[in-house]
């Protein structure tokens, strides 16, 4: 900034000017009393000529051709020239009319100018108008500061003139001398203050740069804060602000500098704004406070305000100082955090409800298991024996689905895989089709295991039991008489995928995507026991309870269906 | 079957079928409807096969049957847990050895009576 150096430079050219004006004025007046002084000098000068002449006698007069004083003849007499010459320095002559008779004026040989004539503005005044003369003359060529006097005899007649003076270039010269001294030292004076202006001026501009570079170096740190940051004054105009604020402001820096809050922003949230400022000011310290705000480029965001005042150095309130921190994130995750919590109690509380219901069935359902069979006994009537037969499947029917339901609960308790074991899948797939052999054996089903050997997988054991015998029970129950099961499996990486393929009754597309929903039944009217929806949504549970995925390909009705599924490889 | 069979439930309707389903198959059974009533029949004298209901209110299966031990009227019994739960809880900690079996509700008929005569036989043996 220019202003503390443009300040120094003008106040320089004022001083020196001052400086030059005294110096002139000072001079002049000098001159002015160099002058008066000298004059004074020639006053006294020629009244102590009178008096030396009047000492020689009382009257003046003319006597044969001679000019005399009392009986003193003056004419080529140099005795009282001289003398006053010795007291004052400067010259004197007196005149016999206007002929010089005894003087110690000098002509260009050096010689004393007796004889010469008086002429010019002197001779004027004496001879025309009886005047003594003051001022300059030029006497033999020579300029001098002179003083006449007429000399007159005892009737009143002038005859003759008295005169001293002293040579300009003599007079200046003394005066000059001073004149020089002067000026040297106020040249002096004035070099003097304008080199210490200079030095000023440098340490003034450096710290003026050091300023600037504070102030840079400030703004670049603000600068690199993310948040909008503000600062205003008292008055609530704004001071200053980061790169972030003018992103948030949609101006730039210079556009807000100066400006007030209403000068910037609607009046709704102007009000807010003023509002706020007004209640910190009033309490100055800190305040914070959430406000939703549109930005410059149109969204909306959840803003919360940090502000503080500061003071100026004597301790007043200087302003405040405002962070803007945008939690609009902050805020989404938190909801959608909420939510979730929400919908985890949610499925919590289900599957609560689920565990007891399960276990509550079975106490109602003892007697029923218990008694039925005894009232199919006792009965002869084999329609009544049939009612105790059909109560007696129901009842099954109903463990059935309390069992299941227990266990898709049991299932959502997911093993961590730390607890996971390795199992060798084609043996275990061995055991699990010895498990179902009673199904299979019922139709002439057939199963295949072609899953190589060396292949293994991690996972809780009971849960894969359960998988496979749910699915193996599911294929053999669809599939037609003499019918094949295929159960193979394939290695991707760190992925093994396993196929159970039947050649049942095979899959309408519209249906392939939703087996695995809990409850889904196919055909609606299939009540068998084993049938009541579950078994394929506890398939997919145990699926991903392993990470992995299950879905199922059927080229279409009446063409077989295949259930594949991933499971973690055991990389050992 | 010389033994003495007790059934210890809260459940009525269990208490009632369980003891026709007995009475059909020409067996007796003693049916009582808690810990308290089981420890009072065992110091009365009754020395068998107790069936022992897990979720009873106030002195749940595990309970009574620690009084059974604490109070010595273990001896010549042996205890069948009827439960409801398929995986044995955390209570059962330091009682295991007196529980000779397992059988969940809703139990087949036939299979509890074969159960219960093979226990028995192997008391009196």
């Amino acid at each position: 900034m220019k202003t503390v150096t443009t300040y120094i430079l003008i106040n320089s050219l004022i001083a020196i000017l001052a400086i030059s004006t005294f110096a002139f004025i000072s001079l002049h007046r000098f001159h002015a009393a160099e002058v008066r002084e000298e004059h004074e000098n020639l006053e006294k000068c020629i009244r102590t000529f009178r008096e030396l002449l009047a000492h020689k006698g009382k009257e003046f007069r003319i006597a044969n051709g001679r000019l005399l004083v009392g009986d003193y003849v003056i004419n080529g007499n140099f005795e009282l020239p001289d003398k006053v010459q010795e007291i004052f320095g400067g010259v004197a002559t007196v005149f016999q009319g206007n002929t010089r008779v005894s003087t110690n004026v000098l002509d260009d040989q050096g010689l004393r100018a007796v004889g010469t004539k008086l002429i010019g503005p002197a001779y004027d005044a004496l001879f025309k108008e009886g005047k003594p003369y003051r001022g300059e003359a030029v006497i033999l060529g020579v300029p001098y500061l002179t003083a006449y006097d007429p000399i007159m005899n005892s009737k009143g007649a002038i005859i003759g003139v008295l005169f001293v003076g002293v040579e300009k270039s003599v007079f200046l010269a003394r005066f000059s001398g001073l004149r020089i001294q002067l000026i040297l030292t106020l040249i002096g004076m004035v070099a003097a203050f304008t080199i210490l202006m200079t030095l000023l001026g440098r340490v003034a501009m450096k710290y003026e740069q050091m300023n600037k570079e504070q102030l840079g170096f400030f703004q670049t740190v603000i600068n690199t804060i993310p948040d909008p940051v503000f600062y205003k004054d008292i008055a609530g105009r704004y001071l200053g602000c980061n790169k972030a604020y003018e992103l948030y402001a949609g101006l730039p820096q210079a556009e807000i500098i100066g400006k007030t809050i209403d000068q910037l922003w609607s009046s709704e949230q102007a009000d807010i704004y003023r509002q706020m400022d007004q209640k910190l000011f009033e309490n100055p310290g800190v305040q914070r406070f959430e406000i939703p705000i549109r930005f410059a480029d149109w969204t909306q965001h959840d803003v919360v305000f940090n502000k503080a005042t500061f003071q100026n150095k004597d301790g007043s309130l200087g302003g405040l100082v405002g962070v803007m921190l945008d939690i609009t994130e902050r805020k989404e995750a938190e909801k959608e955090k909420s939510l979730l919590e929400a919908q985890l109690h949610h499925s919590r509380m289900l599957e609560l409800v689920m565990v007891q219901l399960g276990h509550d069935l079975k106490t109602p359902l003892t007697p029923l298991f218990a008694l039925l069979p005894l009232i199919r006994e006792r009965v002869s009537d084999p329609e009544l024996k049939k009612m105790a037969d059909i109560c007696s499947r129901n009842a099954v029917q109903i463990k059935g689905l309390s069992d299941r339901t227990l266990k898709l609960a049991a299932l959502s308790a997911i093993v961590a895989p730390s607890n996971w074991e390795t199992i060798p899948l084609a043996p275990a797939v061995d055991e699990y089709l010895l498990d179902t052999l009673y199904l299979s054996a019922l139709t002439n089903v057939s199963c295949e295991n072609v899953i190589d050997p060396g292949i293994a997988v991690q996972g809780v054991a009971d849960q894969l039991k359960e998988l496979f015998a749910n699915l193996i029970s599911n294929a053999v129950r669809y599939s037609p008489e003499h019918g094949v099961i295929r159960i193979s499996a394939e290695v991707t990486g760190k992925i093994v995928t396993v196929s159970v393929q039947d050649e049942g009754v095979g899959l309408a597309p519209e249906h392939i995507g939703r087996i695995f929903d809990e409850f889904f039944k196919v055909d609606e009217s299939r009540h068998e026991l084993a049938s009541q929806g579950l078994g394929l949504a506890i398939c997919k549970r145990i699926v991903l309870n392993h990470n992995g995925r299950i879905w199922a390909e059927s080229p279409g009705i009446g063409m077989g269906t295949a259930i594949r599924f991933t499971l973690p490889r055991c990389m050992v | 079957m010389d033994t003495r069979v007790m059934l210890v439930d809260d459940n009525e309707f269990i208490r009632e079928s369980i003891d026709i389903l007995f009475r059909t198959m020409g067996l007796s059974i003693v049916t009582v409807q808690g810990g308290n009533e089981c420890l009072g029949q065992l110091e009365a004298g009754f020395k068998g096969v107790i069936l022992l209901d897990v979720m009873m209110p106030g002195m749940d299966g595990w309970d009574t049957i620690r009084q059974i031990v604490a109070k010595g009227l273990y001896e010549g019994n042996a205890i069948l847990m009827l439960t409801a739960k398929e995986r044995p809880d955390q209570k059962m900690n330091g009682i295991q050895e007196y529980i000779s079996d397992y059988i969940t509700k809703p139990f087949n008929p036939m299979e509890l009576i074969e159960t219960v005569k093979y226990y028995s036989k192997l008391l009196t043996a």
